[in-house]
């Protein structure tokens, strides 16, 4: 089984759904027969030229805009690498395998993700591993790496799983989040956890901290060893530096049941 | 303009034709007998096809608050099942709780030209008109709610003349442009407000101190003598209940031979055999519907995936709030009328009780002998959606297939059921007679669900398929008074439907005396705001011949045949 590289013949006028390019059913064909595949009106080669590559189990998409949505949404195995921009949805309830965007992503990037890897090496907007209106639940597992700053409301609802920001986060990180870890090398913006249940915040400083976060002193945590030795196996040279030995840790949102938490290492 | 369509097989059992080659003549809208000097401008050639009436389904929730509350709670449901706009149709969303539009649209698309809102509250008519309004294609109507508002419960507490309650009656269907009336959960929506937590077919409500029984009695009763041609739509007490069979039973022999429609019927056939303290109760009710013919019931039959339940009951969605999957849901209070409870619901074949209410509702279908009185449903969207007619029918007309889906139902229902052993297979013929003659019937359409001259050419043409699920989805033409509106299960033409209606005669002089000062006293509104005009309801472009009816279809009352 080979790969495939699909680029964008030109920048679509509209807003365009690329949920079914999925690594997995697609390289098991070649790229002719992609090509034939019918997408909306037309077929997949009217939009993209098709090449194979070498890869095992790898589709490039090259080319695509922030118009282009639901880029490796459900993705449940195989390597998903973008070089461009995306747009909303991008990873969306991910299932397994890879996908990494060597642009920037809109909103709702890894919302409802349960299993994965998904790295970002610009920016990404709001709701990063949060959830549609609807929903129960945000990202629920896996792993997401930002390498630029983050949008308002990052891990709404978030039940379980990771998600690593080198900048700084937007307003509210952390809503209504349920369990999991959000990292922010850059801090945290305005108001970060409202009415958060349980699960851990960690970055230098969090701006406009909430009245109902509670200071519990200086600790000397395990977790602390775990989480950075975690994060570092799974992110390798994108991994940010081991945490300090002690941070300062804050309990909230203490307007619900007050068992998330906030640690500050700067 | 003269139409005919050759050489198809018709399936018209109100006119005692069953599956014989026929030939088929329309002119502005209307089946007619051509002389022999007519011309004809335009023929389709149906041979090997087969050619029934449109559909109609009464009892089908398209409408009222309830089903804007389930649209607004489940936008999940509606992300997997987004409608674009199209050429002719508009833009929506499908699944449990569709938009009007997608509705009207993919009833068109089954083959149906009819569907009727079973639960509007007269409070709440206006939005129930505008939202049939905004469902296309079909003709509809609704049965307005009574027996747990507050006037009429007063009326029978203080044991009014029958004379004035058949008044309230008749005006409130006038009032809420109704077509029948409905009653839910009889005195129990209003008991729920006391704290009343069940309320049996003998039980007084703790306030009015009167009884289901006496309220489906009286409402059975005065129908009758108002000449609506549909019988009182009972909805009865302890719907979803272990045990309720005792009480539909009871409520059966209740109406002591006054026709009654017992709606929904599965959902209120439950014993208490068994290890799981829940069992079918199909077969003892259908042998009493059987035995009564005054008797006509619709099933309400489940089938398996997610959908949401709506209904006026707020005693009973309260009671299965805890069932609630999705976990969220409404349970409400409306105007001190009526209830509101909307529960979202995922039906598991993996379930016993699911798997055996999916049982009891087909066991029902089989038991239940004569098809001019029990009806095709699934309560739409409570049992199901009503996109899943075509697999519904499918189950009844093919043992082998139905056979096949028993077995991947809970081992514990399987054998808690009859239903392998019952080898009955619907006919076509009698598919006919349960989605269309029957309900015409019942409903007092004088016009619709046949084929004989005068009726109105609202004709349904399916490819004589062996696989009936395929068959019933799409059928290959959809005409609506003699236009196409749909080929090849594609709308091809869009049209309004009319909205059907009932006027049964009163005194509203000496009715609306004592209501005004009513109104005054308690109501939200004033009793000339709360009576809906003419104009409220007719929409332009209905699709019907001009001068015909405008959109608003007054149907005759008169005595019940």
């Amino acid at each position: 089984m080979s790969g495939l590289r699909l680029r964008l013949k030109s920048a679509p006028a509209g807003r365009l759904d690329l949920s079914c390019l999925q690594p997995d059913p697609l390289t098991a064909r070649t790229a002719d027969e992609v090509a034939r595949l019918p997408f909306e009106d037309g077929t997949l080669g009217d939009l993209f030229e098709i090449t194979a590559i070498a890869d095992a189990n790898t589709l490039i998409l090259a080319g695509p805009t922030s118009a282009c949505d639901g880029i490796g949404d459900g993705l449940a195995s195989g390597t998903l690498v973008v070089e461009g921009d995306v747009g909303q949805y991008a990873g969306r309830f991910m299932k397994g395998g890879r996908l990494d965007i060597r642009g920037s992503a809109g909103d709702y990037l890894g919302a409802g993700m349960k299993r994965g890897l998904l790295t970002v090496a610009g920016s990404a907007g709001n709701f990063v591993g949060g959830l549609l209106p609807g929903e129960k639940f945000g990202m629920a597992g896996g792993v997401i790496r930002v390498g630029g700053d983050i949008g308002d409301r990052a891990g709404d609802r978030m039940r379980r799983g990771t998600i690593v920001v080198k900048g700084k986060t937007g307003a509210a990180a952390g809503s209504r989040m349920a369990g999991g870890t959000i990292w922010a090398e850059g801090g945290f913006g305005p108001g970060a956890g409202p009415l958060m249940r349980r699960g851990t915040l960690i970055g230098p400083k969090a701006e406009q901290m909430l009245a109902t976060f509670s200071d519990c002193g200086e600790h000397d945590m395990v977790f602390l060893r775990l989480i950075s030795r975690f994060v570092a196996a799974e992110l390798g040279s994108l991994a940010p530096p081991p945490l300090p030995v002690k941070v300062r840790r804050y309990a909230g949102d203490m307007a619900t049941i007050g068992k998330g938490e906030l640690l500050l290492t700067g | 303009m003269l139409i005919k369509f050759t050489g198809g097989k018709v399936y018209d059992p109100a006119n005692g034709i069953d599956g014989q080659v026929r030939d088929i003549y329309v002119r502005d809208g209307r089946v007619v007998t051509p002389s022999a000097t007519d011309t004809i401008s335009a023929e389709y050639n149906l041979a090997g096809k087969v050619v029934m009436a449109g559909g109609i389904d009464p009892h089908s929730h398209i409408g009222g608050g309830k089903m804007n509350i389930a649209r607004m709670m489940l936008p999940e449901d509606h992300r997997h099942d987004n409608v674009a706009r199209g050429d002719l149709t508009r833009a929506g969303c499908g699944h449990a709780a569709p938009s009007t539009f997608v509705a009207g649209y993919r009833y068109a698309e089954m083959g149906y030209t009819a569907a009727f809102e079973p639960a509007m509250l007269a409070v709440n008519a206006r939005q129930t008109h505008a939202e049939m309004g905004d469902t296309p294609m079909i003709d509809k109507g609704a049965y307005v709610l009574l027996g747990s508002d507050d006037y009429f419960l007063r009326l029978l507490t203080r044991g009014a003349d029958k004379e004035e309650i058949k008044d309230y009656i008749a005006w409130t269907m006038h009032a809420a442009q109704a077509l029948a009336v409905k009653v839910v959960n009889p005195g129990g929506i209003s008991a729920f407000k006391f704290n009343q937590r069940m309320l049996d077919l003998d039980e007084k409500n703790a306030f009015y101190g009167v009884t289901p029984r006496d309220i489906i009695l009286t409402l059975g009763r005065s129908l009758q003598e108002l000449g609506v041609p549909h019988p009182v739509h009972v909805h009865g007490c302890n719907l979803g209940v272990p045990g309720n069979k005792e009480t539909t039973l009871a409520t059966i022999r209740a109406a002591e031979g006054t026709p009654i429609h017992l709606t929904h019927i599965q959902f209120h056939s439950y014993g208490t055999e068994g290890d799981f303290k829940f069992s079918s109760g199909a077969a003892e009710i259908a042998e009493l519907v059987n035995q009564n013919p005054n008797v006509s019931i619709d099933v309400g039959q489940i089938l398996f995936g997610q959908t949401v339940t709506a209904s006026g009951d707020s005693m009973r969605q309260y009671g299965n709030t805890k069932s609630a999957n999705p976990k969220k849901w409404v349970v409400m209070d409306i105007e001190c009328d009526a209830g509101c409870g909307v529960v979202p619901m995922k039906y598991r074949d993996k379930s016993f009780v699911n798997a055996l209410q999916w049982a009891i509702g087909l066991e029902m279908f089989l038991l239940v002998k004569d098809p001019w009185r029990i009806f095709l449903t699934t309560d739409h969207p409570n049992g199901a959606p009503f996109t899943t007619y075509p697999h519904l029918i499918r189950l009844l007309m093919d043992k082998t297939f139905r056979n096949e889906m028993l077995r991947r139902i809970h081992p514990g229902a399987q054998a808690a059921t009859i239903l392998g052993s019952i080898t009955r297979e619907y006919s076509l013929n009698e598919i006919a007679i349960m989605t269309r003659a029957g309900p015409a019937k019942s409903l007092g359409l004088k016009d619709r669900g046949h084929l004989g001259p005068g009726a109105c050419a609202d004709i349904t043409v399916y490819d004589d398929n062996p696989d009936r699920e395929a068959m019933f989805t799409t059928p290959a033409f959809v005409f609506k008074n003699g236009e196409m509106i749909v080929r090849n299960g594609r709308i091809v033409h869009v049209v309004a439907g009319a909205t059907h209606v009932v006027r049964p005669e009163y005194d509203r002089k000496r009715t609306e005396k004592p209501l005004k000062d009513y109104f005054e006293t308690y109501h939200t509104m004033r009793m000339e705001n709360f009576r809906m005009a003419d104009e409220e309801v007719i929409t332009a472009g209905c699709g019907h011949a001009p001068g015909t009816c405008g959109c608003l279809i007054v149907q005759p009352v008169g005595t019940r045949k």
